[in-house]
């Protein structure tokens, strides 16, 4: 594309081999550098072969060889793990428009004295030329690298390698394990200033399920997405999720929408916005669920429609429980406008969840999503999951105009504000709702504070609620407990 | 003293490949030490076979030789690779497992 007439000057845009991977294209602002080198690192099992590959197998579905030179796995290996993906390598090896290439050198070889990857060249510069391959892939360099013992010799043939790339106007991905921290591999940074392009794949450990990010560090001549994008290998290959930091916090805001309640919509300045996220926090009976099912049975009833994702309790203990403040929810699942979703977060993995999540979402088309309650992903002892699960429903979400709503259980007491910043989801979302009882003399009083509020004004003060046989009550005026937390400004 | 014993023992004849890149540095610097070490430990009893894998890569693949230079020795059994210019030279002569002590 040619630039606007009248701008100051004419910006050369860099040609782009398109990856037709999920998402990714989307961060790459195209695709991976053309004739240039790009490289993928990330500890083991991260993903990068598979990433690697994926590119190949992709370019040459869209009528571009590719050559996949293996420098650990055996050529078998690589076809294997494909066909797991349900990639056929094998048809189009013999189709001759993908070629696997073994590299890795005898164990029991002797090395005797100074040697270069001529071999490889010369074996490459064939088989890209018999298959006119212009896509190149060289899956864990460092294990090419190893047989060098001086990082003097690394780098030069590490250069040489590049300038055969660039020469032939190769695109090409170098995969290698990353630097962790100040050991041996850091030795292989140089490669990060080698190539036009870096990518980082990185899973985190510990949470009950693994959780895979991608992030490019680096792609001269060109813009990209900058955050950790999470990331899923499914059958049919890499998913990227990208999140736009922008579509977060610039998404418009719908007009308010009544909560359900009057004296809620006047503490929030007509109620909630539509396509907002709104977060409902508090510790084990507070009263989350009543406000929820107090917004849906309101939404419903407007005509709108709302999915519940219920990671609690079965659908019908849920109404059964709501019958109790007098939230009748039968109506709306009888006229269809309200759709429960239930499922336990030990079931599966958190990307599983979120694709059930998202198809259903996709399919239903409703106006609003609740959620109750993100921390059961928590209960598995992983606040990174329900973070993740939030912060990807949340956007997917607002991309689509609809309004999240999230009932996330705290552990109570008079740490419940940075508990819900410590689970990092208050950065996420437009309105804290925060609920908590409070001891006042010999009885315990409900309360409820505003803690925040995207474009609306609201009080800054706990307001005295209780919940009746006729939904929830705000009692009028101050509270009679203790003041709120902070002297903020004046409500 | 014990030459006729060690003729016993090596009594075999060497069947080597060396896979070089043209007439790259190292690829020379093999070459050349290939020569001396045949002539000093293998004379008479040795076949190498030079392969420019510039100009036949499909045996390089097939061989899976992907650094330069690479020597095989195909026999006597088993099959050994030695990678580089070969200037280790004792390495050399225990993989090839002539003895190089013949001197003492």
């Amino acid at each position: 594309m040619s630039g606007e007439p009248g701008t100051a000057g004419y910006i050369q845009e860099l040609e782009k081999a398109a990856t037709h991977i999920s998402g990714l294209d989307e961060i790459l602002c195209g695709g991976l550098p053309e004739g240039r080198t790009t490289l993928i690192e990330g500890g083991p099992g991260t993903g990068k072969s598979i990433l690697g590959l994926e590119f190949l197998y992709r370019g040459v579905l869209a009528g571009q060889a590719g050559v996949f030179i293996s420098c650990e796995e055996r050529a078998k290996a690589v076809r294997r793990n494909a066909l797991t993906l349900g990639w056929d390598i094998e048809a189009l090896e013999e189709d001759g428009r993908m070629s696997i290439i073994e590299a890795h050198l005898d164990p029991e070889s002797v090395v005797s004295g100074d040697f270069n990857i001529k071999g490889l060249l010369a074996i490459l510069e064939g088989q890209a030329g018999s298959l006119k391959a212009k896509r190149i892939v060289f899956d864990a360099i460092d294990v090419l690298l190893r047989l060098y013992s001086d990082p003097g010799r690394e780098r030069a043939e590490m250069y040489a390698l590049h300038e055969w790339l660039l020469s032939h106007e190769m695109t090409a991905i170098l995969t290698v394990k990353a630097a962790q921290g100040n050991g041996a591999e850091r030795r292989y940074e140089f490669l990060e200033y080698m190539a036009d392009c870096v990518i980082r794949l990185i899973q985190r450990p510990g949470d009950w399920v693994s959780t895979r990010e991608l992030q490019v560090l680096k792609y001269r001549g060109s813009d990209f997405g900058r955050n950790a994008y999470p990331f899923v290998i499914r059958p049919g290959g890499v998913n990227v999720i990208p999140i736009s930091e922008f579509s977060l916090q610039h998404a418009p805001l719908g007009p308010h929408l009544s909560t359900g309640n009057t004296d809620l919509d006047r503490l929030f300045g007509g109620g909630y916005r539509k396509a907002s996220s709104i977060l409902i926090a508090g510790s084990a009976g507070t009263g989350k669920t009543t406000f929820a099912s107090t917004f849906v049975k309101a939404a419903c009833q407007r005509g709108e429609k709302v999915l519940l994702i219920g990671l609690e309790e079965s659908q019908e203990s849920m109404i059964e429980n709501m019958l109790g403040p007098g939230i009748d929810l039968r109506p709306a699942i009888e006229s269809e406008k309200l759709k429960f979703v239930t499922a336990m977060p030990e079931a599966f993995a958190t990307e599983k969840h979120l694709i059930l999540t998202f198809d259903a979402v996709d399919g239903f088309r409703p106006e609003h999503v609740v959620v109750d309650a993100i921390s059961a992903f928590q209960r598995m002892g992983s606040s990174r999951a329900a973070f993740e699960f939030a912060m990807r429903l949340v956007n997917r979400c607002k991309d689509r105009g609809i309004t999240t709503l999230l009932v996330n259980q705290s552990s109570g007491g008079v740490e419940d504000r940075q508990v819900i910043s410590g689970l990092g989801i208050s950065s996420i979302v437009d309105t804290i709702l925060l609920l908590r009882f409070v001891e006042a003399g010999d009885t315990m009083r409900r309360q409820l504070l505003v803690i925040k509020s995207r474009g609306s004004r609201h009080s800054h003060n706990y307001r005295d609620f209780s919940i009746t046989d006729r939904g929830i009550e705000l009692a009028r005026g101050a509270p009679s407990g203790q003041p709120a937390g902070r002297g903020g400004s004046g409500g | 003293m014990n030459d006729a014993q060690e003729v016993k023992r090596e009594d075999k004849v060497y069947v080597l490949k060396l896979y070089v890149a043209n007439d790259e540095r190292n690829s020379q610097i093999a070459r050349d030490n290939l020569k001396q070490i045949c002539t000093e430990y293998l004379k008479g009893r040795c076949e190498v076979e030079e392969i420019d894998i510039l100009k036949n890569y499909t045996a390089a693949m097939k061989e899976k030789i992907f650094v330069t230079p690479t020597l095989v020795i195909v026999s006597p059994e088993p099959r050994t690779s030695v990678v580089g210019n070969l200037n280790d030279r004792e390495k050399v002569i225990s993989a090839l497992r002539v003895r190089s002590d013949h001197e003492t």
